[in-house]
């Protein structure tokens, strides 16, 4: 095992996970802005439940739902899959904690985008999927944007609920906050050190990279909105 | 669904099904307490020669663990820091009975700051000393087995009151090692080289059940015989002599 393994394991597991809150999250935030229905109220709810619950909370049942005697695991081991101990559990535990970042982030965008530009787009004969990828996604894509750094960031620092999923295995599912919790748990300083500085400079390239993609989408956002 | 949709969905499904391949089937996973972390890592190589696997470690605290065991977790061989845990499992049929080895054991010690230099009784140093940090009782063994010590040598009314409680042996150990604790109690093999002074022993006698380690290949483990050689590997004469060399009793 070399010293870098829980650096790049960890900057793969939250790309996965923002990729996949992403895909999960973008459209159900579309579904929910125009809804507000006790039923869309009780989902929303679902939805937000990991940013309240502890993280080992939301580990724990996770891991009763992937496990081989819950509903998803009992399912997924007929076929043959197994999530319980794998990177794909690391990633599914890190998007449902970043998810509901990412949800409120790009319901918040797509509520700041006035509904005007999407009924002139109708007028004009687009349809909607259309005018949810040429008007309404252009013009919420700085807030979008800004969801997918929160979601990358809460994933990267994942550790409750990953601990529970995916386990403590060095190679395979120690990420970055494990592998420092294990380095200082067996008083092993140099490496805790080594690993923590690595976090750091990360962590401040991801926010560097972040403020300027931001502020790129937001010039050019306006553009668009000029031109509409 | 626009095709860059659909290209971003297919590279999504290839990452996850690459991602599930290399959490590969064969391997041998071994859920560790995580005092034992250290030596396993470095009997790890040997091991997967003795038990023709490779052998992954997942360590952590052993109720968690357990948990996971109970909840399904591809695990093949459970090593827990008490034996209780095992027994918990053996109760729901989860283990394989005749696998069932405790096989290793700890000591208890009480230790202070480094170049303190108290050479007294147990019984003046902890009615001296203004805090004494153990581990929570409730959920950590080396705290209970702290309570159960210090109880039986009528010393727990002494500290009744001053106890400091830590979520782990580690946490204790910062404790009194920044200074921040007089004294506290850990096992010995998180004593050893930790830059604390040992400053007094626990008799085995002092506790019920002295400090074990129990272990058992776990009964879905699609691995028997390779988990069986590893089980016989660790009880074999290199296992031993790492063990003992960190301080692990031999019982």
């Amino acid at each position: 095992m070399t010293g870098f393994d829980p650096v790049a394991l960890s900057l793969g597991v939250a790309t996965g996970s923002t990729i996949l809150t992403l895909v999960v999250g973008l459209p159900l935030a579309r579904a929910m802005a125009s809804r507000s229905s006790i039923l869309s109220r009780i989902a929303e709810g679902l939805i937000m439940l990991p940013m309240v619950l502890p993280p080992t909370v939301t580990g724990y049942i996770l891991l009763s739902l992937f496990g081989r005697h819950g509903p998803f695991g009992s399912a997924l081991d007929a076929l043959g899959i197994h999530i319980v101990f794998t990177r794909t559990a690391a990633v599914i535990a890190s998007a449902t904690v970043s998810l509901p970042l990412m949800y409120q982030s790009c319901k918040s965008a797509i509520l700041s985008v006035d509904p005007l530009f999407a009924r002139a787009a109708g007028t004009l004969g687009a349809g909607p999927a259309r005018i949810f990828f040429r008007v309404e996604l252009p013009l919420a894509l700085p807030g979008i944007i800004g969801g997918m750094a929160l979601a990358f960031a809460r994933g990267f620092g994942e550790f409750g609920a990953t601990l529970m999923l995916a386990g403590n295995i060095p190679g395979l599912t120690q990420t970055l906050p494990l592998a420092i919790y294990g380095a200082v748990e067996s008083g092993d300083e140099p490496r805790a050190r080594f690993l923590l500085g690595a976090t750091v400079v990360i962590a401040f390239a991801i926010v560097i990279v972040v403020s300027v993609a931001e502020g790129r989408s937001r010039r050019q956002g306006g553009k668009g909105r000029n031109r509409a | 669904m626009t095709p860059r949709r659909g290209l971003f969905l297919g590279l999504l499904l290839f990452f996850l099904t690459a991602m599930t391949l290399a959490g590969a089937e064969n391997r041998l996973l071994v859920s560790a307490a995580s005092s034992l972390a250290e030596v396993l890592e470095s009997l790890a190589p040997e091991a997967s020669k003795a038990s023709g696997l490779p052998v992954l470690l997942n360590t952590g605290a052993s109720g968690s663990l357990r948990t996971q065991i109970m909840a399904g977790a591809p695990v093949d061989v459970f090593i827990a820091a008490d034996p209780s845990d095992i027994d918990a499992l053996a109760a729901d049929g989860l283990v394989v009975p005749a696998s069932i080895r405790i096989f290793l054991g700890n000591s208890l010690v009480l230790i202070g700051e480094a170049g303190k230099g108290r050479g007294a009784e147990p019984r003046v140093l902890l009615s001296e000393a203004r805090l004494l940090a153990i581990g929570n009782p409730e959920t950590v063994p080396v705290g209970r087995y702290a309570r159960q010590a210090l109880g039986s040598l009528g010393l727990w009314e002494l500290v009744a009151g001053k106890l400091l409680l830590g979520g782990s042996a580690r946490q204790v150990l910062e404790y009194v090692k920044s200074g921040s604790v007089p004294l506290g109690v850990v096992f010995s093999t998180d004593a050893r080289g930790a830059g604390v002074d040992i400053l007094y022993s626990f008799p085995e006698s002092s506790m019920t059940t002295p400090p074990r380690y129990a272990m058992a290949v776990i009964a879905s483990s699609r691995h028997r015989d390779a988990a069986l050689r590893f089980e016989a590997f660790l009880l074999g004469p290199a296992s031993r002599k790492a063990f003992s060399s960190r301080g692990f009793v031999l019982p």
